[in-house]
């Protein structure tokens, strides 16, 4: 199955949105007066094209257009805050072999109205094409961490960044054009360490890429939303946003400590550093916002083994993070949860399968248990080795 | 002579307080003159040697008192006071350097109504179940308060940052000292309401609230004991509110809960009292044992005690309120308004007849009602926009989509009853529950096959 995805804004409907090529349907994210604020998943040729495209879009669309859209039309002022001056701000993409996403990413950052300054941090690369790659390039720094870690990489970068704020986005990764200006401005609020923006996905060209957008994808909501430990539980600071959208005050160091360097991409943990980075802030009592403005394209894993490996990872990570909690911090409250979500997996894997409009090869109910399964260990061995590679550095 | 005073009621806070009038001392420049005038009310640290040692640009008087709450210490510093503006300010307050000027071009641009300021807490670390909820409460207030079209009820009021005419606060007979400590502020409100005093808010006005500084979990539950008695006072002075109170949960004769809490609140208190006195390190321990659900549980419990024993320390033992006259009172005359003159010409109506009650409706088909509420202040245009687009938005969005699209007003606009149901709903479950659903009902054409081709 293959989906368009489509972008357009319901005031200046585009004429030509009719469907080229054997799409079956769209994933459409709706603007009002250029804000993203809403999608609409529709199925193409579903009555003969009797309905008229824009009517099917409305009456498919979520609510939060609804509301955007009433706004506009009541002429009310938007609530989101437009603060005198911004701060400044470091980009940082983490990249590892991947120069022809690396690319796209680039030319998206640098077309961008805002000029920031661009940090490449080329993560235990296998060759030297990264390197040629930002050397086109000359206004974006590059700099190489040889040590294997996406968590050591963020680390590398927030040493490295000399503005008050560093944004980071995933390498697969192509920011729209005011996606760094609309992070930027929810930082007056000193209680602020991480702002996290939208990713849609940019193109849902598999049966895999469809399925990861139907769990969830990477969309919080098109609400704005100011996060502390009052209304979100540490532990789900994943709601809050991922690493692949996200700008954290420099000084959140000081506030919270580094990313930890046993977890995420490149460790055995396999993913998590973010969202164990949000537990903190939370933890901490600090804030984070998710601003939906802030909105960039993100390629999701195109076959079906990388989507399994991806599942398979989250769990790993959400279970290395509870570990990291019960056995290193002493929080009482992880244990319970560790339980709990050991026994609705468990529950899951012996559920009838759930028929999904997609089908996945694999059984993802085990698929996920056994990553939980192994997250501890993964976690422990990944804890291990980090600090015998500090040990050799430092 | 000093048109305006800044009352400040105090209250063995010396440091605070020094820091405080040092930010009133370096008010902007253009800053009208004005005088400050503190109320050290039962001081027992050195504030007064504080004062008497202080320096300041501008004038600066203290009055003593033995301790008799905030409300009485208000209107005696309002006595004395010489301005003919009265700002009111909590000691646990740091003013901005633009709040007296900005208090003062409210009250020029309008003259004659009560102004508030946002005081907001101090953005501050907060770690611990109980501060996290305070700075939500505070930081809350004021979002809500702020927000354009605000429709403000006497439970809006705060004196901590507020200002008025003097002669206005006299004729109004200040503030009722038998809420001396507790609620003093709602019980004003609903006197300035009731008389149809406008209540601004003057975004400018603005200083941070040292809360974190001031609120502990004992001051608090000591302050749920004085909430109790004075919502007990103010629903036998006002009965007509009765039922926007706390209290009203708790009166009435039917229900053996209530009955038994009640039972437990006036009588227990020699067995109980001790027990109740460890509340604050019990929720401490529940704390560090993450035992979140049980925290709130016995925290929920704690507040409701303190509140009740407040409250049988007016009612006694019998715990009957007053009755309550609207219950039998005329119906409230409810103003109709037709949409399809446009919302100009609907704003021009409320702005012209203020009404309590209204009925916003589209040709022959309901928009929504806007409600009477007791001691809130009565309708207007500026709330009309906001009002359609939060509480109406169910009834006004198919009439608003009906005529972007040219539609004639008795087609209705394909909405499903989902999109109306998750509207204005922020919760990610929502969203996560919202988005599965869109993905479900667009019925892709490989899901109706049972295709299973993969990429």
């Amino acid at each position: 199955m293959r989906l368009a995805v489509r972008d357009i804004d319901i005031l200046d409907f585009p004429p030509d949105f009719e469907p080229t090529g054997d799409y079956q349907g769209a994933l459409v994210l709706i603007r009002v007066a250029g804000r993203p604020c809403g999608q609409a998943v529709i199925a193409f040729d579903t009555d003969g094209g009797k309905t008229p495209i824009k009517d099917r879009i409305l009456s498919a669309a979520g609510s939060s257009v609804f509301e955007a859209w009433l706004r506009h039309w009541l002429a009310l002022p938007d609530p989101s805050p437009s603060p005198s001056q911004l701060p400044k701000a470091s980009v940082v993409i983490c990249t590892r072999d991947r120069t022809e996403d690396l690319e796209r990413c680039l030319i998206g950052l640098l077309a961008m109205p805002d000029k920031a300054d661009i940090l490449v941090v080329d993560n235990a690369p296998l060759n030297d094409a990264t390197r040629d790659l930002v050397s086109r390039f000359n206004t974006v720094r590059y700099l190489r961490e040889p040590r294997p870690g996406l968590d050591v990489a963020r680390n590398t970068a927030l040493r490295n960044a000399e503005a008050d704020v560093v944004a980071f986005i995933d390498d697969d990764a192509v920011p729209d054009p005011l996606w760094l200006r609309t992070l930027l401005r929810n930082f007056e609020d000193p209680l602020v360490l991480a702002v996290t923006g939208l990713t849609m996905a940019a193109e849902l060209e598999t049966d895999s890429q469809i399925a990861f957008q139907h769990f969830g994808g990477f969309c919080r909501g098109f609400r704005r939303q100011v996060y502390d430990a009052h209304n979100l539980d540490p532990f789900t600071g994943w709601h809050a946003g991922a690493g692949v959208n996200m700008a954290l005050r420099r000084t959140i160091v000081d506030a919270v400590g580094w990313f930890d360097e046993a977890l995420d991409a490149g460790t055995l943990s396999l993913a998590g550093g973010d969202t164990d980075m949000f537990r903190r802030v939370l933890e901490a009592g600090y804030r984070i916002i998710y601003d939906p403005e802030a909105l960039n394209w993100h390629r999701h894993r195109r076959s079906s083994e990388e989507l399994q490996q991806q599942m398979y990872g989250y769990e790993a990570a959400s279970f290395a993070i509870l570990t990291k909690a019960l056995v290193f911090e002493g929080n009482p409250r992880a244990l319970p949860r560790m339980v709990r979500s050991y026994v609705r997996l468990l529950r899951r894997v012996f559920q009838r399968r759930q028929t999904h409009q997609f089908s996945l090869p694999y059984n993802d109910a085990l698929t996920q248990f056994r990553g939980a399964a192994s997250g501890p260990v993964r976690y422990l061995r990944a804890r291990a080795r980090a600090a015998k590679a500090e040990h050799k550095n430092g | 002579m000093v048109d305006i005073s800044v009352i400040i009621p105090t209250h063995n806070r010396a440091a605070m307080l020094k820091s405080l009038l040092g930010k009133l001392d370096a008010q902007r420049d253009g800053t009208p003159a004005f005088e400050i005038l503190v109320v050290a009310d039962g001081c027992e640290d050195d504030t007064s040697t504080m004062l008497a040692s202080l320096r300041t640009r501008v004038p600066l008087r203290t009055l003593s008192l033995p301790g008799v709450g905030p409300a009485l210490a208000r209107n005696a510093g309002s006595q004395v006071a010489s301005g003919r503006l009265l700002i009111f300010l909590d000691d646990d307050i740091e003013p901005g350097a633009n709040f007296v000027a900005a208090h003062v071009a409210e009250h020029q641009r309008h003259p004659g109504g009560v102004v508030m300021g946002p005081y907001p807490p101090l953005p501050h670390v907060a770690t611990d179940r109980f501060r996290l909820s305070a700075r939500e409460w505070w930081t809350r207030h004021f979002e809500r308060v702020s927000l354009p079209g605000h429709r403000f009820a006497f439970t809006d009021v705060l004196t901590g940052n507020l200002s008025l005419d003097a002669e206005l606060f006299h004729a109004m007979g200040g503030l009722d000292p038998q809420f001396a400590r507790a609620r003093e502020d709602f019980e004003f409100g609903l006197r300035v309401i009731k008389k149809g005093v406008p209540i601004r808010f003057a975004p400018d006005a603005f200083g941070y609230h040292l809360e974190h500084q001031t609120m502990t979990l004992t001051g608090k539950m000591v302050r749920r004991h004085q909430e109790g008695r004075s919502d007990a006072l103010i629903a036998r002075k006002h009965p007509d509110i009765q039922r926007l109170l706390e209290i009203h949960r708790f009166a009435g004769r039917k229900g053996w809960k209530k009955r038994l809490r009640r039972i437990i609140a006036t009588r227990a208190g020699s067995v109980l009292d001790p027990l109740v006195k460890a509340g604050p390190r019990v929720l401490q321990t529940l704390e560090k044992a993450g035992l979140r659900r049980l925290y709130e549980k016995v925290e929920r419990q704690l507040n409701g005690y303190h509140y009740l024993r407040g409250a049988a320390e007016v009612l006694g033992e019998d715990w009957r309120l007053p009755p309550d006259p609207t219950a039998s009172a005329d119906e409230i005359e409810v103003l109709e308004i037709n949409l399809d003159q446009g919302l100009e010409a609907a704003e021009a109506m409320l702005a012209e007849r203020r009404p309590l009650a209204a009925r916003i409706v589209n040709g022959t088909k309901l928009v929504g009602d806007m409600c009477h509420q007791i001691g809130a202040e009565p309708w207007d245009a500026r709330h009309l926009r906001p009002w359609l687009s939060r509480q109406a938005i169910r009834g006004y969005l198919p009439v608003a989509l009906a005529e972007w699209q040219a539609l004639p007003n008795n087609v209705p606009t394909r909405l499903s009853d989902l999109t109306l149901n998750f509207l204005n709903n922020p919760s990610f479950r929502a969203h996560t529950f919202e988005q599965h659903l869109q993905w479900m009902q667009a019925k892709l054409r490989s899901a109706l096959d049972g295709n299973t081709s993969k990429s």
